[in-house]
């Protein structure tokens, strides 16, 4: 029931109407509210996914699946925080500045996980970016005339959780 | 950029905005409660919270902290209390109070519902929780006096419960007593028999000193009397030797009626723990009377020390090790020093307003923050007050984090303070209300690293109690209590405690312990002795069996020992005799010499 969940929202996804950059775009926003668990981070990067151009579909898709990446990986996130905010001296001063700088400490930077995950974030919006954009174009051009006559595909796309998430889409799309 | 997002957005500030101005004072609140009520580990209760925005002021009409020691009554009680955030700090997650105003601050106040939380208290923390550990203890350990109980209790219960060790340690000697009799049986089977004994004798007599003739026959009968001898020697200094570790012997297992007595003993006392026999002494009574009360008011104190000091101690690490498995996805938040660097939470300055014991005080409570190493300040507390009648009330506290070793101090001294409604101490003894009459409290507690010492005196004058209090109960011994508190119209109590390495006492004297002690010993002593008396009867009388197989093996020892004494007396005659026949020999031949000179 997951891995059908899964795919027909990825299906979803890749068969809207956003352009690729769109998607892209709404997949990186979609990332970083999944891996940071900061409330005060999450919120702005909700507004940008409310006013920037995005595909909102790709963003909860990213969400979702981020989410479950992020309570996994969350060791290695507390690693790399730890590392970044307390044994990398020369760091310190530039932390104590962010530190002592207004609004900048409510976003719990300081948090070994927050930064652990913010850095992650930040490595992987590029790669995320081409390949999720190359990825959703190979898709329409090459894979979607195949694939769109496979059963399992017919079977998905007839799906109610399918209609449900395009319908979801549809209206996050209409409203903004 | 979409516009509908953008007018999307709006909508959904202007909900929340409204959300917030509805509902925002109970979230706070609900906030507040919810982190007070785990930093103390009970009920942390606001009423009435109000919160500001635009002048980012917050006030509350009543503030309830559980005692989590006492989950019936409060540990600090507020009433209306106001203050301004400072805007900057806030900005930065921080929050600075510059003043607060407090009213009608009151202590260990009662609870309208239980304030009891599952889960554990933060104060339970390092050499505080011990000590509080060890009070509990003692509560735990008060003695109970009941004469019922007395009358009611059942011996035979008690000795079926409770396993005897008398006759395992009786057997234990028995088996001593029983390796002692089979080493010396053996030792002295070694020893010459009977018929050895009488050869020798036999052989010595026929030495006769009279008989000898010549020189050459005397020479030869002291050759035979000095072999004799030696052999004698040889033996009487080995039989000297038994002797001497024999006598060390028969000393050590003749100490067993010692050792029963003392196993007996140890018996009748466990017995009497067991049936809760109460010990009655001036300090065993002033325990039972003042102990509840001055526990419970130092389990209070030590609850708020504890909660500093944990709270002080895991917020001052600015590069603290690295927390191996946080739980997901909470991480370890690391904390910076430097420029305008303000702790998480800072009260610079509240005023505040409490009624102690009957008598209104004003004073401050300055520099309450959650890394006072940053701030450079202790949390000092002053309290002052005076009322109409002379009385007076006066309190400094310093709860000093900045170092690596804690230091709490609290200085009390309260004069004056009527007595009236006073309920004397929650103990079965006195159940007595105070009519009239006027108390004195005086106290220092230091808490410095591990250290732990107080002093506390505790004086009452002019008493008078509510007669209408006095209740016929059947209960003798509560009625000659009540008697003897009332005929007194003054009391003194001192407490002493301390906990230094390791090793915590907890010392109440008092008065009115003392005349009580007496007053309960005339009249429950005999019944405590006759009941003692019982419990010995009853050991003993079940040990009676393994006793008596104990005296009949130390009678057997005793033979032994008799039968060793005679061998080694009868030896000791023939040497005796042997060295008696040698100065016979030794004279006759020096008769001789002479003769044939002559």
């Amino acid at each position: 029931m997951f891995i059908i969940q899964f795919i027909a929202r990825l299906i979803a996804v890749v068969r809207s109407a956003a352009t690729p950059a769109q998607v892209g775009g709404g997949f990186l926003i979609g990332m970083a509210i999944g891996l940071i668990p900061s409330f005060p981070i999450k919120a702005l990067l909700f507004i940008a996914l409310i006013l920037i151009n995005v595909n909102i579909a790709a963003a909860l898709f990213a969400v979702f699946a981020f989410s479950l990446i992020a309570y996994i990986i969350d060791p290695l996130f507390h690693s790399i925080g730890y590392l970044l905010l307390v044994e990398i001296d020369f760091l310190k001063p530039f932390w104590l500045a962010l530190y002592n700088t207004p609004f900048v400490p409510i976003t719990g930077f300081n948090n070994t996980v927050v930064l652990g995950a913010l850095v992650v974030s930040l490595l992987l919006l590029y790669p995320v970016y081409l390949g999720i954009k190359n990825g959703v174009v190979a898709y329409r051009v090459k894979i979607e005339p195949v694939a769109s006559k496979w059963k399992i595909v017919q079977v998905i796309q007839k799906s109610s959780l399918y209609q449900w998430f395009v319908r979801l889409s549809r209206l996050g799309e209409n409203l903004l | 950029m979409r516009k509908r997002g953008l007018v999307f957005l709006l909508v959904l500030s202007g909900i929340i905005a409204l959300f917030l101005l509805l509902f925002s004072d109970r979230l706070i609140e609900w906030g507040m409660e919810k982190a007070g009520s785990s930093i103390v580990g009970a009920k942390v209760e606001f009423d009435n919270v109000d919160f500001r925005l635009f002048s980012l002021s917050m006030s509350w009409n009543r503030l309830q902290v559980t005692n989590p020691s006492s989950t019936w009554r409060n540990l600090i009680e507020t009433g209306f209390v106001q203050f301004d955030m400072a805007l900057e700090p806030l900005l930065m997650n921080r929050f600075v109070v510059q003043n607060m105003q407090t009213d009608s601050l009151r202590f260990n106040t009662k609870r309208e519902s239980n304030g009891a939380l599952a889960g554990n208290a933060a104060s339970d923390y390092g050499p505080v929780g011990r000590v509080q550990e060890l009070i509990t203890e003692e509560l735990v350990n008060l003695p109970a006096y009941q004469i019922a109980d007395l009358d009611e209790l059942k011996v035979d219960s008690i000795i079926r419960i409770l396993s005897l060790h008398t006759p395992s340690v009786i057997d234990s000697l028995e088996e001593n007593v029983d390796s002692t009799i089979q080493y010396w049986s053996s030792r002295v089977k070694k020893l010459p028999s009977e018929q050895e004994i009488k050869a020798l004798r036999r052989k010595i007599e026929t030495i006769q000193p009279d008989e000898t003739d010549s020189p050459q026959e005397v020479r030869e009968a002291i050759a035979a009397a000095q072999e004799i001898r030696n052999t004698l020697d040889s033996l009487m200094n080995t039989i000297n030797q038994l002797d001497r570790q024999f006598k060390t012997d028969i000393r050590k297992t003749g100490k067993y009626d010692e050792n029963v007595s003392s196993a007996v003993s140890g018996d009748v006392q466990r017995a009497a723990e067991l049936a809760d026999i109460p010990k009655i002494s001036t300090a065993e009574i002033t325990r039972a009377i003042f102990g509840p009360s001055v526990a419970n008011t130092l389990l209070g104190v030590l609850h708020i020390i504890g909660t500093a000091r944990y709270y002080s101690d895991i917020m001052k690490d600015d590069q603290p090790e690295k927390r191996e498995d946080p739980p997901r996805l909470s991480g370890q938040t690391i904390r910076y020093r430097g420029m305008r660097d303000w702790p998480k939470i800072w009260v610079q300055n509240m005023s505040l307003s409490a009624v102690i014991a009957g008598i209104y005080g004003k004073g401050t409570l300055q520099h309450i923050s959650s890394y006072q190493a940053l701030i450079g300040k202790p949390i000092l507390l002053e309290l002052f007050g005076t009322d109409e009648n002379g009385g007076s009330i006066k309190l400094d506290g310093i709860f000093d984090y900045i170092g690596e070793i804690p230091k709490d101090s609290l200085l009390v001294s309260v004069a004056g303070i009527p007595l009236k409604g006073f309920n004397f101490a929650s103990s079965q003894f006195l159940p007595l209300e105070i009519e009239s009459g006027r108390g004195s409290i005086s106290g220092a507690l230091s808490f410095i690293g591990e250290r732990f010492l107080l002093e506390s005196r505790i004086k009452g004058e002019e008493i008078s109690y509510n007669e209408q209090d006095t209740e016929k109960d059947n209960d003798e011994l509560k009625d000659l209590q009540q008697r003897v508190a009332r005929s007194l119209s003054s009391f003194s109590v001192e407490v002493f405690s301390k906990y230094i390495e390791d090793s915590f006492s907890l010392d109440l004297r008092s008065d009115i312990g003392k005349l009580i002690a007496e007053a309960t010993q005339q009249m429950l002593g005999d019944q405590v002795d006759s009941v003692t008396q019982e419990i010995r009867s009853r050991i003993e009388k079940d040990v009676s069996g393994n006793l008596k197989t104990l005296q009949s093996k130390m009678s057997k020892l005793n033979r032994t020992q008799e039968t060793f004494e005679e061998k080694r007396r009868r030896l000791g005659d023939s040497e005796e005799l042997v060295r008696s026949k040698i100065d016979a020999l030794k004279k006759e031949t020096g008769k001789k010499i002479f003769e044939k000179i002559q």
